[in-house]
């Protein structure tokens, strides 16, 4: 494939683009807005699962320092602990 | 550009507006200084990450989609006639890329286009963009500490790259329909950016709901200070030293403004192409933010962070004809919005439970909306445009333009969306997380590793100390 560029002393007055692959604009933007959505796609399902297993082991840690702390005013204290997680 | 004239026109305008996109560069440093700032300890690199990665999110949209939106918009379309053709801000067009206006690929390009927008697509397409991630940084520290990225970013794609656009087109061009009809005035985007963007914060902190604790039992709000005071005020300043690049391009900073006569009178103009210089601008947007910053500081007894908001909104209320207005006139008219501002703050968030966690909704929203009505009274009778047939400013036509940026364009959109994505279950971040903190599992690795780093240290020292 032809440079688009050959000589930057001929004919500079009719010099158009100056990137190479002229004529390759739409698959490259496909590429690019493919990208874009794959990144979007990425994040959402990364923040579901990252948000899913950060509440089980916030759930986790809530119940066993619960149960550390002992019976005798595990009542009503347990749920309030559990509610505001 | 084949005589040194026209080529030196045509090359100060490019540097100016790239010059402008530089300053600009700063607004969005100072968000990010200031969010985090705001935000508790528990939250700011998760805050810091959601605001800086619209960048990327929103340019790539606008580099699509937004830039084609402002120029094929701007009758509606529907309303003064069709999609207008512009080939140059397509996102495939071999003009959104390097190019010296020599012969076209395309062959849908006029020797007139080739001629205008090879030297200039790329820094006009910046400035805009710019604007864009402005849109998107007033929603963003609005609803900090509670929404997840992905939906806050898709959020900021609908508002940065299509609804501020659509306005953009609508009422702040100079062929818009809303100029064209309603004689709409917002010369520095008092509604088109503020307006908008603030009614879309309101729209999705409504779904949002409050972060945990905001409000007590009975629907009184808690005071929850800044965590980072110095950063919050270092990124007010940086968002006023951003502005002025605003401002700067805003304008076309060299037109013929008497075209019709033989003998040309050059100026700089409005987006609207009305003469204005930024000599005048300048006295303006500086007495606009000292009658902010003197009602900031009165209406809240001396607090630095609604003093230096005060200093912000009073720019934005006075922007929508700071290029007409007289120094006092801007002066007075931001004391009134920032007053204003700062009032509807608090009442909507006691009578509604609205938590605005930066009071970006005041800010933006109240007085920029304000401030495009204000001007429909003050620059009352006052041509809108340079073209001729076009309706005059009326305080009707801006009340009606102010009521199409806040709800129509900024509130509705961004109401539904963030319905979908409240229903789709990925819109808050889960309780547990928030009552955690976002950046929990962040700063437990990092301070293991700094445990075990330590500890390695200390060993390596005794077994030093030992080997001496």
């Amino acid at each position: 494939m032809k440079p688009t560029i050959e000589s930057w002393t001929e004919d500079v007055a009719e010099i158009g683009p100056l990137y190479p692959f002229v004529g390759w604009e739409v698959p490259m933007g496909l590429a690019c807005a493919a990208v874009c959505i794959a990144f979007l796609v990425w994040k959402f399902r990364s923040e579901n699962a990252t948000y899913a297993a950060m509440v089980r082991r916030l759930q986790a840690d809530t119940t066993a320092t619960t149960n550390d702390s002992g019976d005798d005013h595990s009542g009503d204290d347990h749920t309030d602990s559990r509610g505001a997680i | 550009m084949d005589n040194e004239l026209s080529a030196l026109s045509v090359l100060f305008t490019e540097f100016y507006y790239w010059v402008t996109v530089v300053m600009m560069f700063l607004i969005h440093v100072g968000f990010c200084l200031y969010e985090v700032g705001v935000s508790r300890e528990k939250n700011k690199l998760n805050t810091l990450m959601k605001n800086a990665m619209l960048v990327p999110v929103i340019t790539c949209a606008f580099f699509f989609f937004g830039w084609w939106i402002y120029f094929a918009f701007q009758n509606g379309p529907g309303i003064t006639g069709g999609l207008k053709s512009a080939p140059w801000s397509e996102p495939w067009n071999e003009l959104m890329a390097p190019h010296l206006g020599g012969s076209a690929h395309s062959q849908r390009l006029t020797s007139e286009q080739l001629t205008t927008w090879p030297r200039l697509n790329g820094v006009f397409w910046a400035a805009f963009l710019l604007f864009s991630w402005t849109a998107g940084s007033i929603l963003s520290g609005a609803v900090i500490e509670r929404i997840r990225a992905g939906a806050f970013w898709v959020l900021a794609i609908l508002v940065g790259s299509v609804t501020w656009i659509i306005d953009a087109a609508w009422g702040w061009s100079d062929t818009g329909w809303m100029v064209q009809r309603l004689g709409y005035h917002d010369a520095y985007a008092s509604g088109v950016i503020h307006g908008l963007a603030g009614g879309s914060a309101l729209a999705i902190l409504i779904h949002l709901g409050p972060r945990l604790g905001r409000f007590t039992a009975d629907g009184t709000p808690r005071v929850l200070p800044a965590h980072n005071t110095w950063m919050v005020i270092i990124g007010m300043f940086l968002i006023y030293t951003g502005f002025w690049g605003f401002y700067a391009a805003c304008n076309v900073p060299i037109l013929d403004i008497d075209p019709d006569n033989s003998r040309s009178l050059y100026s700089a103009t409005t987006i609207y192409l009305t003469p204005t210089s930024l000599s005048g601008i300048t006295l303006n947007f500086l007495m606009a933010l000292t009658g902010g910053l003197l009602a900031g500081y009165v209406v809240s007894h001396g607090d630095p962070f609604w003093t230096f908001q005060g200093g912000l909104g009073g720019i934005i209320t006075a922007s929508a004809g700071n290029d007409l207005y007289h120094p006092f006139q801007a002066f007075f008219i931001a004391q009134i919005g920032v007053w204003c501002g700062y009032k509807l703050h608090y009442w909507v968030e006691k009578r509604f439970g609205i938590d605005d966690a930066v009071g970006a909704v005041a800010i933006h929203g109240y007085c920029g909306s304000l401030g495009v009505v204000i001007c429909g009274f003050v620059l009352w009778g006052y041509p809108s445009s340079a073209n001729s047939g076009y309706a005059a400013i009326t305080p009707w036509g801006q009340l009606l333009g102010a009521v199409i940026m806040f709800f129509v364009l900024g509130f509705a959109p961004c109401y539904v969306l963030a319905a979908v994505l409240k229903k789709a279950g990925v819109l808050r971040i889960p309780r547990a997380v928030e009552f955690a903190g976002l950046d929990h599992e962040i700063l437990a690795d990092e301070h293991s590793q700094l445990q075990e780093y330590a500890a390695a240290e200390r060993r390596e020292f005794l077994a030093d100390a030992g080997g001496d």
